[in-house]
This record gives structure tokens, sequence and C-alpha cells, in this order.
């Protein structure tokens, strides 16, 4: 089956696999399928063939009547989506995980270990969909369970969903000293492990905690930490860390750095296709050009990555500050109303207290179709983004 | 099954930032749409958000789809525009001048099925006009048959014509036709006057 599409990986691989399909077709007993149905299904995983893998870990789940082993089979499926960022399909994957997993009675080692895991995973995959109610019932059964769990890599699991969690409680804004000593314990486990990636992540994570407090040059100290164990090794994790040094530098008004930064991940995020990062640093660019004045460039950009911040991302502030500013040199403030509106989304990260005043403002007239004084709004929502560092 | 949520108003600008409020964040399964008129409401709709003007216009005409209803208002509305809009099959009722918040999570509300306070409203409001109208008038029937006394009566018990229509077992489209066969028969124009003469002729 896997002589297909396996010609763009590197030759020990393509062997590995062939070795493994062959294995799979000389199984003689049901076990002994199983087996190698699963190490075949780990593999395509591993290379990236997803599709392929949750093909046998469904064919698995549909042989097995035992509760279980079908919550494991359900949670690679999850795990393979979330590999592929197809996060809905991982949020839908991850509830029938759970599903399957609440109907076993959860008392042995081997259940409460794999709850454990989905639940760490279901996190992530809501996470992403933007569901928090979910992500906090998680970390709720997660805090109960952690006790019975003594592998580190899990524990260190657990630490990553709960800092998952309180960016989503307080809407990536002024995050509690609670969440800076936890990013700071997840760190000190993370370290005690040999993996780079999880060690970076960990440290990323102090950064963005850090960020959203506005606590700036903290954060940039811990994000040049995380590049330098990364080294240039992992583009994905490189444009997360270049993205949000970008951001830092913007909202301490640094144009030339925060060009720097945002050309440097436009750089990555083309070569490797991410479209999140690229949209992001878009939108950094576009303030860097409304900052200069250049209203062309600055609509332009940041009209390009809203139009996909919109639908993507929690950040999409970040294109809208700029734009409602190349709008009010053009006195389109109906249009302008469109995006104030936007930014008052309940999902969306929340803003100053008194910045979001002054959009309620507007909102309010501009809703209520009172064009007399939208102007003046406009102009007292850029100005106070601008003074609190969210323009 | 996939959610279909179609947005009706008449305010061009309102009506996208809404559509892109809901897709930010909904599910796989919510497809989201903005009809350009009363007559492109698709009867497929499972929600439908509209403001005053634009629910009226639908109401009035025989557009008006089977299912839930979301009412987008900006400003206070008076009682009888209430409860006229809440008789005529409105669900729920969400202020958008402070954005979008409001109306998402009595979207979410309705979806999953969860109870409004519209309906508690609309007891308020036919309390209040209760305790206005306290001195009864001599009993007239004005000609109802005992179908149409039932619905009127289940009018002023602050049912709107869905659930009216799920009470007497009857379809949505038989129970809008008897009201109307009301209407003509107590001579009067709106919902809201309709409950007050049940009132007055103290149905119960």
């Amino acid at each position: 089956m896997i002589n297909t599409g396996i010609s763009h990986l590197q030759t020990s691989d393509q062997e590995q696999l062939r070795i493994a399909d062959k294995r799979l077709a000389a199984a003689k007993t049901p076990a002994e399928k199983i087996k190698q149905k699963e190490i075949l299904a780990d593999l395509l995983e591993q290379n990236g063939l997803h599709d392929e893998s949750r093909i046998l870990w469904n064919e698995l789940v549909q042989t097995h009547q035992d509760n279980l082993y079908q919550a494991m089979c359900l949670r690679k499926m999850t795990q393979s989506f979330l590999n592929q960022r197809d996060h809905e399909s991982a949020a839908a994957k991850a509830e029938l995980a759970l599903k399957m997993i609440r109907q076993t009675s959860i008392t042995s080692q081997e259940e409460k270990t794999e709850y454990f895991q989905i639940l760490n995973q279901s996190c992530f995959a809501f996470y992403f969909c933007l569901q928090p109610d979910k992500v906090e019932a998680c970390v709720k059964d997660l805090r109960k369970l952690l006790s019975s769990v003594n592998d580190v890599a899990q524990q260190i699991d657990f630490y990553f969903s709960v800092s998952l969690y309180f960016l989503m409680k307080y809407r990536w804004y002024q995050l509690p000293e609670e969440a800076v000593s936890h990013s700071q314990f997840y760190m000190h486990l993370a370290k005690q492990s040999d993996d780079p990636t999880t060690i970076a992540m960990a440290v990323t994570g102090c950064g963005f905690v850090h960020l959203w407090r506005e606590e700036i040059t903290e954060s940039r100290k811990f994000f040049t930490e995380a590049i330098e164990i990364l080294g240039e090794k992992n583009y994905g994790f490189l444009m997360i860390c270049y993205t949000y040094m970008g951001i830092g530098y913007r909202m301490q008004n640094n144009v030339s750095m925060t060009e720097l930064w945002s050309k440097m991940t436009i750089e990555k995020a083309e070569k490797t296709g991410n479209k999140v990062y690229l949209a992001i640093s878009n939108a950094n660019m576009s303030w860097v050009y409304a900052t200069r004045k250049n209203w062309l460039y600055a609509e332009d950009y940041a009209r390009k990555s809203f139009d996909f911040l919109m639908k993507a991302s929690v950040l999409y502030y970040l294109s809208i500050f700029p734009l409602l500013d190349a709008l009010l040199q053009k006195n389109n403030t109906n249009e302008a109303g469109k995006y104030v509106f936007f930014l008052l989304h309940p999902k969306a990260k929340k803003l100053p207290l008194l910045l979001t005043e002054k959009i309620k403002t507007f909102t309010s007239e501009w809703a209520n179709d009172h064009t007399t004084e939208l102007n003046e709004l406009l102009h007292a929502i850029i100005d106070e983004a601008k003074t609190s560092g969210y323009y | 099954m996939n959610i279909l949520i179609t947005i009706l108003h008449e305010n061009r600008a309102i009506a996208e930032t809404l559509k892109w409020s809901i897709e930010f964040a909904a599910e796989k399964n919510t497809i989201c749409e903005i009809a350009a008129d009363e007559e492109t409401v698709r009867t497929e709709t499972n929600l439908l958000l509209a403001d005053l003007v634009s629910f009226n216009s639908l109401y009035q005409q025989e557009h008006q789809p089977g299912c839930l209803v979301l009412l987008l208002t900006t400003n206070i509305i008076d009682d009888l525009q209430l409860a006229e809009a809440l008789y005529a099959g409105i669900d729920a009722i969400a202020d958008i001048s402070e954005g979008p918040g409001i109306a998402l999570a009595k979207i979410k509300n309705l979806l999953e099925n969860k109870p409004d306070e519209t309906q508690q409203l609309l007891l308020k409001v036919i309390q209040s006009i209760r305790g206005k109208d306290k001195k009864p008038i001599p009993y007239t029937d004005y000609g109802l048959t005992r179908k149409e006394k039932d619905i009127l009566k289940l009018l002023s018990e602050a049912n709107p014509v869905k659930q009216i229509a799920h009470l007497t077992n009857t379809s949505y489209e038989t129970v809008r036709t008897h009201v109307k066969n009301i209407y003509k028969k107590i001579g009067v124009a709106s919902s809201s006057e309709a409950v007050i003469k049940a009132i007055k002729m103290d149905l119960t």
C-alpha cells in the first residue's frame, strides 16, 4: 500500500516503511497483525503521511470493542490531525476520544494514563478552536489526575495545557502572577528533558506570559533564549519566536526593529508556507508603513493580513489599528466601523480597558447610524491605541 | 449536520461584521450567509438574525422561515414593539450596540436550546398590560370559533406562534391563518392589540 506517495522521503525512511508494510503483510495471527499495523501507522505519521496513518488507526478502531483501545486509536487520530494543523477535525476527534475513555472506569493506571494523554491533546485542539470552556474542563480533570502520573514528559504536557488555559482565560491580556510562577515551573521541568524543542517551547511560553503582561524586555530575554536553543533547526518554532519579537518591538514603538524581525519572519514563513505568521508579520509591516505615514502600503498590507487573520488568529487587532488609521486619513469612518465592531469580539485578544471603552463608544454611535462624531471618536481610539502600545 | 445562520439586516456593514464575528470561532459545521433581501432568506435556515425593520417586512410578507429568530437591536424598543416582535415568532433579542458579544452568546444559547430571558420579558409585558387593564368589559365572543378562542387564549399567555402551533398540534401556517382571522373578527391590526383584547375578554 505504501509504494506510492513516499518518493519524496529519504531512502532510509522509505526503506523503513517498506519493511513495516512487508511485516504487516506477513503477519499471521490477529494479534501480530494489530501490532504491525500500529507500527506502520506510527511510521506513516512520523513521515508526514497523515491521511494514510489515520486510515490504519480507523481500521484498528473498528476491529476492536475495547473502550480503552478505541480511545487510544482516537487519540492517535487526533494527534494526526493536530500534526496536519487541521484543528477543527482534531477537536472533533478529541471529543470522541474523551467520550470513549470516559466509558471506562478510569481506575487502572493504564486507563488513567490514557485519559491524561487524551486530555492534554484535547486542550491543544480546543485551544486552537477557541473553545475556552472545554479547555477549562480538561484542565480541571488533568489537575485531578496529575498525582497519578509519574512520567516527566506527560507532566510537561500538563503544564503546557495549563499555560494554554491561562492564555485563554485571560484572553492574552494582563496574565496574573500565578501564570508567571506556573510558566517558570513549566520551564524548569522542561529543562530536565533532553529535547531542545520541548525546552524551547517552555521558554517561549515564559516569553508569552511576559509579553502579554506588557513586560516586553523580560519577554525578549526568553524569546532570544528559545532562538538560541533552536539554532536554525526548527523553522516552525523559530517563526513563532521571531514573530513575537516583532510584536514586542512594535509595542515599544521601535519601527526599525519591528521591521527587521517582521521581514525575517516573512522570509521563513514564505519558505514554509506558514500563512498565520506571514499574515501577522504583514500586519506588523502595515504598522511600520503607517508610522512612516505611507498610507497606501499601510492599507494594502493591513487589508491583506486582516483577510487571513480574521479567520485564523485572535491577534487580528494587529492589522486593524493601522487599517483604521489609513481609513481615517480618507474619512471613511463607516467602513472603519466594521473593524472597530469586530475588535469587541469576546473571543479575541482583550485590549486595555480605556481603549475598549473608546471602542464601545464609537461602536454604539456607528451601529445607531449616528455619523456626526464618528471621525472624532475614531481619532480618539487611534490616540488611545498609540498611548497604550496596542496601535 | 450543518447549521445555516442567515443575517438579514438593513445595514450591510453591520451584517458583514456580524458574519465575520460568527465565522471567527464558529464550529466547522456552521455556515453563515447574508441575505440580500427578505426573498432570499432560504427555507433551510436554522437561525435567522434580523433587525426589527427587516423582520417586520419579512413577517408581513409570506416568506418567514419556520426557524429560530434572533432580533438584533441597537436601541431600546418599547414594550408594544417588543410584544409585537415576540408574538411574531422571535426567540431572543440581542443589543449589538456594544459589539458582537451579546449576539454571539444568544446564538450559542439558541443553538443549544437553552432558555432565553426573552420569554420572561414577554410575560412581564403581558403582566404590565394586565395591570393596566383591570376592569373587565362585557363579554363578547366576536363570533370566534372554539379553535380561534383557544389560539387567542394561548396568545394571551405569552406563547409565540411557533409555540402555539406546537401546543395545538397544528402547522405554523395554519396557526397564522387562524391569527389573521382572529384579527379580522375582533377588529385589531396587531398581536399586541389582540392580546389586550383577549385579556379584556377574559378567556381564562
